[in-house]
């Protein structure tokens, strides 16, 4: 058989946003893969040192990415805390975590979701959606809006919980987990599932090390990495955070790591709720950024890096991000080779990839 | 809760780096995250990242001052295999000279040539 | 009217892309298809065949490395067709407005028919454009305006040498 290049993107039915692969196939199997993946860059590293103030920052690098936009507001404004010295009190702290892990669940939620969408089972996409909506309803309720958040700023957060919203907060949270286990039932137990997503896209231990991997994609794998347990930005060992970790490495355990995660999570969000502390949800803030500093928080897809760098004027040096899928890209590319071409879909997806993170 | 990350900086030129993350990098131990490059007014800083699995707010930091916009920047490629896209996006966004990179990656043909260098005014 | 455009605006399908947005409407978009919003109500479905398609609904700012998919999206669709910008970016580039590798918008590649204003719209007002964007569509379909300004559309996209 002679080669056929297969084109891949940027438009294509099952990705929500521009990547474009070039596969080289000999009878359906890949031989080499060339990716494109800046057709999402704007200058945000460039408009963030010369066009925004350091005030307005997290407005602006929450739009690097709509599905974590909490995380890289959360991650600019822990890192201008640092900058000026500002200490929050606890219930900032426990009010941003409680965000962060609602915005975790309903990321992974999507993930899988559109996993089980590409390897043709609709109906568990609908139903995966459905029970999303769930956590998108307190997500709604809590910071007033279903995706840009906007809710963490500089010294606090932009509104504060009363009683009633946690009561509703934890109903739906209760009905989640119920919905959560049931899917979860389906994706361990089916046989037709098992076959397109066991045993497909395999990552050793070995190889997620070697090639750097984060988040779920090297905790599918068994490399214990995570943000949350390697960096001091949120006390989550306080509300009962455990690393979940999985030894097979291939699609369908990066689905199970991250069906583990919403579990641990919709339990953080319960023991928040109920251990909330008192406190004002905004301190005072004075000053100007001054310094160096790097930040790391764990995304829904892993690991995000910030490199911040000020001068005492209103305007920052320097703003570096990286984020985690920009760390998967390099082995994503070497996953492809000797894989199937009907298996590209579902490699690439299983992956959670977030072009407008990679590209910013 | 403030952060207050333990940044271990150890002081390089573009001559040893490599030799240097060479003996220094063990794949089981340490995490690369990036390689960062920062515009100090017609210098630049270059920063390579590394964290460590399992300890808490440890960054090991290479850095490298005072390199010119013509310097070229040797490629860490050999020793980790997933650092290419870092270095490209250093040769796209900043116009330096990297070892075996490519550019385009995410600039478009009729975009700016190295924006992000503080003399391009955009 | 046809006999086919008869039923045709029972079933719009719906070609998306994204042109460099923050991937808030896109996962919206997902969310309209799933069974709280169900889209599908209406008869649309989430085709990525732009030949197969009605109305291109697009998202983001369209950066320089976009565009030319954009436009070439756009002409492969068959007439008569609807565009529907989405997001306050694709409304010339909202918060990206005059970075330097971003076009300022929609509007500036291909003409657009229907706005949904807001960062990111609520599934709701996406909905509520959808149905806008269909009645234009039988609008469009009975002037058949399309076939008197073909030259016009042409000169506006700048492809009057372009295969």
């Amino acid at each position: 058989m002679g080669k056929i290049v297969v084109p891949f993107g940027s438009q294509h039915v099952a990705l929500p946003e521009p990547i474009s692969f070039l596969f080289d196939t000999e009878n359906e199997i890949i031989t080499k893969v060339e990716a494109h993946i800046g057709y999402v860059h704007r200058g945000i590293e460039k408009a963030a040192i010369t066009r925004f103030e350091y005030n307005q920052l997290p407005y602006l690098t929450a739009r690097v990415c709509g599905l974590c936009s909490i995380t890289h507001a959360g991650a600019v404004v822990h890192g201008i805390e640092k900058l000026m010295d500002i200490e929050v009190n606890k219930r900032i702290d426990y009010l941003r975590m409680l965000v962060v892990e609602l915005d975790r669940i309903h990321s992974h939620m999507l993930a899988n979701g559109h996993v089980a969408e590409v390897v043709g089972y609709e109906n568990l996409f609908m139903q995966t959606f459905r029970a999303r909506e769930d956590v998108m309803d307190v997500l709604e309720r809590i910071t007033g809006n279903r995706v840009q958040y906007d809710y963490q700023t500089i010294g606090g957060v932009a509104r504060d919980i009363d009683l009633e919203t946690a009561e509703f907060a934890k109903k739906k949270l209760k009905k989640l987990k119920e919905n959560v286990l049931k899917v979860m039932e389906f994706h361990d137990s089916d046989y037709t599932f098992g076959l397109k997503t066991k045993g497909v896209g395999v990552i050793s231990k070995e190889m997620a090390a070697k090639y750097n991997t984060a988040g779920p994609i090297a905790r599918a794998s068994g490399l214990e990495t995570d943000v949350r347990a390697e960096f001091d930005y949120l006390p989550f060992e306080e509300v009962g955070y455990k690393m979940q970790t999985r030894k097979e490495g291939d699609v369908w355990a990066r689905n199970m790591v991250r069906f583990d995660e919403v579990l641990n999570s919709i339990e953080m969000c319960e023991n928040i709720l109920d251990n909330l502390p008192q406190g004002e949800h905004q301190v005072k803030v004075k000053g100007r950024p001054k310094g160096e500093t790097v930040v790391r928080v764990e995304a829904p897809r892993g690991e995000c890096f910030y490199y911040l760098k000020a001068s005492g004027k209103k305007v920052m040096d320097r703003v570096r991000i990286r984020v985690p899928t920009y760390a998967n890209i390099p082995i994503l590319k070497e996953l492809f080779l000797g894989a199937k071409y009907s298996d590209a879909q579902a490699i690439v997806l299983s992956f959670d990839p977030c072009m407008s993170c990679t590209a910013r | 809760m403030m952060i207050n990350p333990d940044m271990q900086i150890e002081e390089v030129t573009l001559d040893n780096v490599v030799e240097k993350i060479k003996d220094f990098y063990d794949e089981s131990e340490w995490n690369f995250i990036t390689v960062n490059a920062t515009d100090l007014g017609g210098k630049l800083q270059i920063d390579w990242l590394f964290s460590k699995y399992g300890a808490k707010n440890i960054i090991k930091i290479f850095r490298a001052q005072d390199v010119s916009y013509d310097a070229f920047i040797p490629s860490i490629v050999p020793v980790i295999p997933s650092a290419w896209l870092a270095e490209w996006e250093l040769a796209d966004l900043f116009g330096l000279e990297v070892e075996n990179a490519a550019t385009g990656v995410f600039i478009a043909p009729d975009g700016p040539k190295a924006p992000l260098r503080a003399d391009t005014k955009l | 009217m046809g006999f086919f455009s008869k039923f045709r605006k029972k079933s719009p399908w719906i070609l998306h892309y994204n042109t460099g947005g923050c991937n808030g409407c896109d996962i919206e978009i997902l969310s309209a298809l799933a069974p709280r919003y169900d889209i599908e109500r209406f008869g649309m479905l989430n085709r990525g065949n732009p030949k197969q398609a009605d109305i291109l609904l697009v998202t983001g700012p369209v950066t320089k490395n976009c565009k030319d998919v954009l436009r070439r999206l756009y002409l492969e669709m068959a007439e008569p067709k609807v565009v529907v910008a989405m997001g306050a970016c694709a409304h010339g580039g909202g918060i990206f407005r005059d970075f330097y590798h971003v076009e300022n918008g929609v509007n500036n590649i291909i003409p657009v028919d229907v706005w949904i204003p807001g960062c990111a719209p609520r599934v709701e007002a996406l909905i509520d454009g959808m149905v806008e964007a269909i009645e234009i569509w039988q609008q469009k379909s009975k002037e058949k305006e399309y076939l008197r300004d073909h030259e016009n559309i042409i000169k506006t996209l700048g492809v009057e040498d372009d295969d």
